[in-house]
């Protein structure tokens, strides 16, 4: 069995950010996609550094585009998932979709572990 | 609702207030350079738009930010240094440390009483002047060893001073300083003060000198 380094949560929202946006993904539009969809706070320190590490690891690359006025001047960062990284997001997805399977109904299966847990008295 | 009719009244007769300086520079203090520019952009493009509304949320909702994400970006800069400039760093403050402190016990002390010796001079002033002069030879060799190990050529001298000479300074006199005002050593006042007026300007003058060198070799 091969051995698949998945990903964490907040990478797998960012990723998932980076599909839907397209184009159109930079620091801004991930951080309100993610609170938007996900209804989670981000800070950009966290999401700036989750794309850093995701760009070491090549499931993304990056390009600096243009400054704009509403920014102060300052150029925007846009990211794009690379093949790599839409892969390791399916191997992630997977492995996930697998360990979810069959506890389904989720009150049932979370009933049947309360009873069967034995109650020290 | 007066909260509302207060932000209206801002809005409609106040300048519009820019995003928070000090959080800037905060952010920029703690973020690396490639970095800084492309987030801050982020975070004054969306400050911008919050302001419209309400410039007093948007001033919380900036400080919010940078408090979120100051332990993300000080781990992420962690993370980027290099092993090798860590070890350079430490070796540089192990060998200013030994030097300053092995300079103080065999040379500094010793060309104190050697000159005692020599001018059979009894007076406690001028061995003691001897010493001082000896030991901030030390410093400065010890400044200089700091220079050239933690100093980064793109940044300014006096930024230099700030982020790295100050901090390994710092740590390298702290059993120096804990000496000093330890009472049963029974420095004098004067001394004291003498000692640190001189050791900043030997520490920075080293400093400079490190730089220099490395110039010069490059």
């Amino acid at each position: 069995m091969s051995r698949i380094k998945n990903l964490g949560e907040f990478e797998i929202l960012v990723l998932a950010a980076l599909i839907r946006l397209g184009p159109d993904a930079y620091g801004v539009t991930i951080r309100k996609e993610i609170e938007k969809r996900a209804s989670r706070s981000v800070s950009i320190g966290a999401l700036y550094s989750t794309l850093s590490r995701l760009e070491e690891k090549r499931y993304v690359a990056s390009r600096v585009g243009e400054a704009t006025s509403e920014r102060g001047g300052r150029a925007k960062r846009h990211y794009v998932i690379k093949a790599e990284g839409q892969a390791q997001l399916e191997k992630s997805i997977r492995a996930l979709g697998s360990m979810l399977k069959g506890l389904d109904p989720w009150p049932k299966t979370l009933k049947m572990r309360e009873t069967a847990v034995p109650v020290r008295r | 609702m007066a909260k509302d009719t207060e932000d209206a009244r801002n809005r409609s007769t106040s300048t519009p207030l820019g995003s928070p300086k000090v959080a800037r520079a905060l952010l920029a203090f703690i973020m690396d350079a490639a970095d800084k520019a492309v987030l801050i952009g982020d975070l004054e493009e969306e400050f911008r738009l919050l302001s419209r509304h309400s410039q007093r949320n948007a001033q919380s909702w900036y400080w919010h930010q940078i408090m979120r994400s100051a332990p993300h970006l000080i781990l992420k800069r962690l993370r980027s240094l290099k092993m090798q400039q860590l070890g350079l760093a430490l070796a540089a403050l192990l060998s200013a440390f030994l030097l300053i402190y092995y300079w103080d016990i065999w040379v500094a002390r010793s060309a104190a009483r050697t000159f005692s010796a020599m001018t059979n001079a009894s007076s406690y002033f001028f061995s003691r002047a001897v010493y001082l002069l000896v030991q901030m030879v030390g410093v400065a060799i010890g400044g200089g060893l700091i220079a050239i190990f933690t100093f980064r050529a793109e940044m300014p001298f006096f930024k230099n001073i700030a982020c790295r000479l100050a901090p390994a300074g710092l740590i390298v006199f702290a059993p120096t300083f804990l000496a000093m005002i330890n009472p049963a050593d029974n420095y004098p006042l004067s001394f004291r003060l003498l000692w640190l007026s001189l050791a900043v300007p030997s520490l920075i003058g080293g400093a400079r000198g490190g730089v220099w060198l490395q110039s010069r070799r490059s």
